[in-house]
């Protein structure tokens, strides 16, 4: 909104402009359809996010601020819509199984994915909020989809109440910074901060209400409680969009907020690097101990995800020392690299809880008992996903570790990097308390488990297995080419 | 400059009491009521910072998209609210307590 960048070229939002065009035909197109409009939708649905992602691969980079600042063109904003593309289109996958009737859950997924292009650009407050509810609203649905079921209705109130209660303290907190430094645009508020000698508590205050509002969005602790609890009632291939996608963007958000907070070095003493120093031991110690004492796994994988978001914080901490552009590329790519590796591990392990609690009708600790003997393979690949998401070698969850390790001890942050590699050690003792239970332990009769044999490996399913598989295999061994393209970005 | 201190006042009460709906109040309806009057309080700041401080217009688009948020978020809420209202014939929060941890 600012006369910053006055460059009113719509060049650089083509992919949304035809997402969006596509999005609103598919509504209609839908309508046309008597049977499998579910599996119709999400396939038109994926042809679009396939035309973005290449799109957005192929578009000629023309770094910089289009549409009166709003909007920021960078090698971020191509890997985002490339990143969400794929989380939509392996979610579509999984809600294919229960919903394929319904065009209705696709539709409301594709709508939230366009707020995440969105946001992947956004330069300023207002397209930031916009976008931010535009992820959020059609989400609030999602997790209450299954109509007949108080759980799911019940995350969704949750979710709903929050969501719109931490959108409120984030905007309350833009409205000051706007009032403090009369701009809307990042870049603009960043440099007008650093220009304010006086040491203001105002400031301080808006931006920690920032910094609550987008952290509830990648569930940061202290304000993660709504987690656990939407993912356990949502249903399961909604939560797995929902621990990927959301939370994405949520770091999508920071990333381009990241430059607002920087000026805060020279008030109080409280530095941008102590705030998301502690933000991130916090949350991964949380997040680690909590999933300790879970016994079901959709919740053990909630508390996972509060876990990693604690790891993917590492990052910005790193970025909020105001790096020399050397250290600012290789923590960006660390970051990056984390969350694609995250999305094909953890979506991954969600397919298999999915495809448990179909086959099985129930994803508590004793329904994955004996798993070992009587379903080789979903077993085998938890185990595969399972072991990534703890950061073993050699899968690709160790390298997404070991580049964000590596960039915080090139940053000198020695004391959040033990904090970490603690955490990792923590976090072993619950993966493996799954995989013991999948392997060691005999199913336990009075349960009385009765097995669906009508739920197989499918086709689809192979499909899904092996989109999550092979990249959580690969790039544990040849991290090299996305490392370097990630790299190449910035 | 002393009207803008005004303004200020009026939305940071509205703020603290959304928040006090927010917190003490059990009906899900009067939780929204109370978000409503924090989304509102940061339209208002936008407004006023607008007309008296900062000297351009991007504080009053941001409250138009602050209003039309509010609207979409409101209905999309009290959707999930009927939708609960019928599977457990009660809109109180404190009664969804279906999932703890």
């Amino acid at each position: 909104m600012s006369m910053g960048g006055a460059n009113v070229d719509l060049i650089p939002l083509l992919p949304e402009v035809i997402y969006a065009g596509g999005f609103l035909a598919l509504i209609v197109f839908g309508l046309f359809f008597r049977k499998n409009r579910g599996t119709i939708t999400a396939v038109c649905g994926s042809i679009l996010l396939v035309v973005v992602a290449v799109l957005a691969a192929i578009s000629d980079m023309s770094v910089g601020l289009y549409l009166f600042g709003s909007v920021v063109q960078d090698g971020a904003t191509v890997f985002f819509r490339i990143l969400f593309s794929l989380a939509a289109m392996i979610s579509a996958g999984l809600l294919l199984f229960r919903f394929s009737q319904d065009a209705e859950p696709f539709l409301l997924l594709l709508a939230s994915v366009m707020g995440m292009f969105l946001l992947a650009g956004a330069g300023d407050i207002v397209t930031l909020f916009v976008a931010l509810e535009v992820v959020s609203i059609p989400s609030y649905v999602l997790a209450g989809y299954k109509r007949n079921d108080v759980r799911s209705g019940e995350a969704a109130l949750k979710y709903v109440l929050y969501g719109a209660l931490s959108s409120g303290i984030m905007l309350f907190g833009f409205s000051y910074l706007y009032g403090l430094t009369g701009d809307t645009s990042f870049v603009g508020i960043s440099a007008q901060l650093s220009a304010r000698t006086a040491n203001d508590i105002a400031m301080l205050a808006s931006l920690l209400l920032v910094l609550i509002g987008i952290g509830y969005k990648i569930a940061m602790v202290p304000v993660h409680f709504w987690c656990p609890d939407v993912y356990e009632g949502s249903p399961t291939a909604v939560t797995a969009f929902f621990s990927v996608a959301p939370k994405a963007a949520g770091f999508a958000a920071l990333y381009r907020l990241m430059v607002v907070f920087l000026p805060l070095e020279t008030q109080h003493g409280v530095s941008a690097v102590l705030l998301f120093t502690i933000a991130s031991a916090v949350t991964m110690t949380f997040g680690n101990l909590g999933a300790i004492w879970q016994t079901s796994l959709k919740r053990l994988l909630a508390y996972s995800s509060i876990a990693h978001a604690g790891y993917i914080l590492m990052g910005f901490a790193v970025l909020a020392t105001d790096p020399s552009p050397d250290l600012y590329r290789d923590a960006s790519t660390a970051i990056f690299f984390y969350l694609a590796v995250y999305l094909f591990m953890n979506l991954g392990a969600f397919f298999v809880v999915d495809f448990v609690e179909r086959r099985r009708g129930g994803e508590t600790f004793e329904y994955f008992r004996g798993l070992g003997k009587t379903d080789t393979i979903p077993a085998l690949l938890l185990a595969v996903f399972l072991f990534s998401l703890t950061g073993l070698p050699p899968l690709a969850g160790f390298v997404g570790k070991f580049l964000l390790f590596a960039a915080l001890v090139k940053g000198k942050m020695f004391g959040l990097a033990i904090i970490g590699i603690a955490n990792t050690v923590i976090s072993l003792y619950y993966y493996v308390r799954v995989i013991r239970e999948m392997y060691l332990n005999d199913p336990d009769p009075e349960l009385g488990i009765r097995i669906d044999s009508g739920v197989r490996m499918t086709r689809l399913a192979a499909v899904l297995a092996l989109v999550t598989v092979v990249p959580t295999l690969a790039l544990g061994l040849w991290w090299g080419p996305l490392a370097n393209w990630i790299n190449a970005q910035f | 400059m002393n009207s803008l201190l005004v303004y200020l006042t009026i939305s940071i009460v509205l703020f603290v009491l959304g928040l006090l709906a927010m917190m003490t109040r059990k009906n899900a309806v009067s939780v929204l009521m109370g978000i409503e009057l924090i989304l509102n309080s940061a339209g208002l700041n936008f407004v006023a910072f607008s007309r008296f401080s900062t000297g351009n217009l991007n504080g009053q688009t941001a409250a138009v998209f602050v209003i039309i948020v509010a609207a979409a978020e409101a209905a999309v809420a009290l959707a999930i609210f009927l939708n609960l209202y019928r599977l457990k014939a009660t809109a109180e929060v404190d009664q969804a307590d279906e999932l703890r941890g």
